[in-house]
């Protein structure tokens, strides 16, 4: 509610409370700080499907236990990216 | 209802006609060359879809620029590049003309060939100076038989060196021979040397929101 009425109304008619400012700035941090965090689980998903690959291609895996961890890293690294997309369509800050 | 068509794009190559691959693109789509002032966009029609990042798709756009490179220098696009039109395409080429021009000097005649040095898993060096100098003994000598070479990401603990290497195609065969030597040297490493590819780590076109970017390292 307080987010509401800082961004769509206070904002809207050039008005702005301190302490609303402050939790539009908390809550930009979280953002950047939730961003950060999904890109950094990305990137270390996406490692580990290259060390698999590598491991594969060591021959020190089977080719049954590839397929396997891969399509494990692969479902995480889809629901990975799936989560940042909901979090990007909830937070479309139009005024700021 | 079915999907817009637009045009899945795999490189750029030098060529002044129409030209067609035959049906090896994503989804077992026709490939063809569309070309604009000397140069052509190698295509697919393809659905205006996002491919996923799988060893299927990713493995389908290699094919087709491997083969498009036993005719042609190229300069690969992102993969998963789709373009929505060819009157865009066109635009893109016209806009993209000189830079692209100015790769394929740079690649022609050129492969891309991949070398990973991977400690053995219970292997380790005596100190860090000692792995220092074994990495750059390795990529000293390498560098030596490559026109270029730029440096991977360590995704592993147990990499100690992931590069590639631009190599002129007559120069392939002695490049093959200085890996061997290494991995005779280092018997604590074992080398994982793959290629010839196309130069994705050299040249490379991507199109996103912020226009086109040809990037020449």
């Amino acid at each position: 509610m307080p987010f509401f009425i800082d961004d769509f109304f206070l904002r809207m008619i050039g008005l702005s409370i301190p302490p609303f400012d402050m939790i539009w700035l908390l809550e930009t941090i979280t953002d950047h700080v939730n961003d950060s965090r999904v890109k950094e689980i990305q990137q270390r998903i996406i490692s580990e499907i290259k060390e698999t690959r590598l491991l594969f291609e060591l021959g020190e895996i089977t080719k049954e236990e590839y397929a396997k961890r891969n399509s494990r890293l692969n479902h995480q690294r889809l629901m990975n990216k799936r989560v940042s997309r909901i979090h990007l369509d909830q937070r479309i800050n139009i005024l700021s | 209802m079915e999907k817009e068509k637009g045009k899945y794009f795999y490189c750029a190559i030098r060529c002044n006609k129409e030209k067609s691959f035959g049906k090896i693109g994503m989804n077992s789509s026709l490939v063809y060359a569309i070309p604009y002032r000397g140069i052509a966009a190698v295509v697919s029609d393809s659905p205006m879809n996002d491919y996923e990042l799988t060893e299927d798709n990713t493995t389908r756009h290699e094919e087709v620029i491997r083969q498009v490179m036993e005719e042609h220098a190229v300069v690969p696009a992102e993969f998963g590049t789709i373009i929505k039109n060819e009157t865009i395409l066109r635009r893109i080429l016209k806009k993209a003309n000189d830079p692209t021009k100015e790769c394929l000097k740079l690649v022609d005649n050129m492969v891309e060939l991949g070398v990973k040095a991977i400690l053995y898993e219970n292997a380790v060096f005596a100190d860090a100076k000692q792995r220092k100098d074994c990495i750059s003994d390795i990529l000293e000598s390498l560098k030596a038989m490559a026109k270029q070479a730029v440096t991977g990401d360590l995704f592993s603990y147990r990499l100690i060196l992931n590069a590639s290497f631009l190599v002129n195609k007559e120069g392939v065969d002695a490049f093959s021979n200085e890996v061997a030597r290494l991995q005779n040297k280092y018997s604590s490493l074992k080398f994982l040397y793959s290629g010839p590819w196309a130069p994705h780590n050299f040249v490379y076109i991507k199109i996103g929101t912020d226009g086109v970017e040809i990037t020449k390292k």
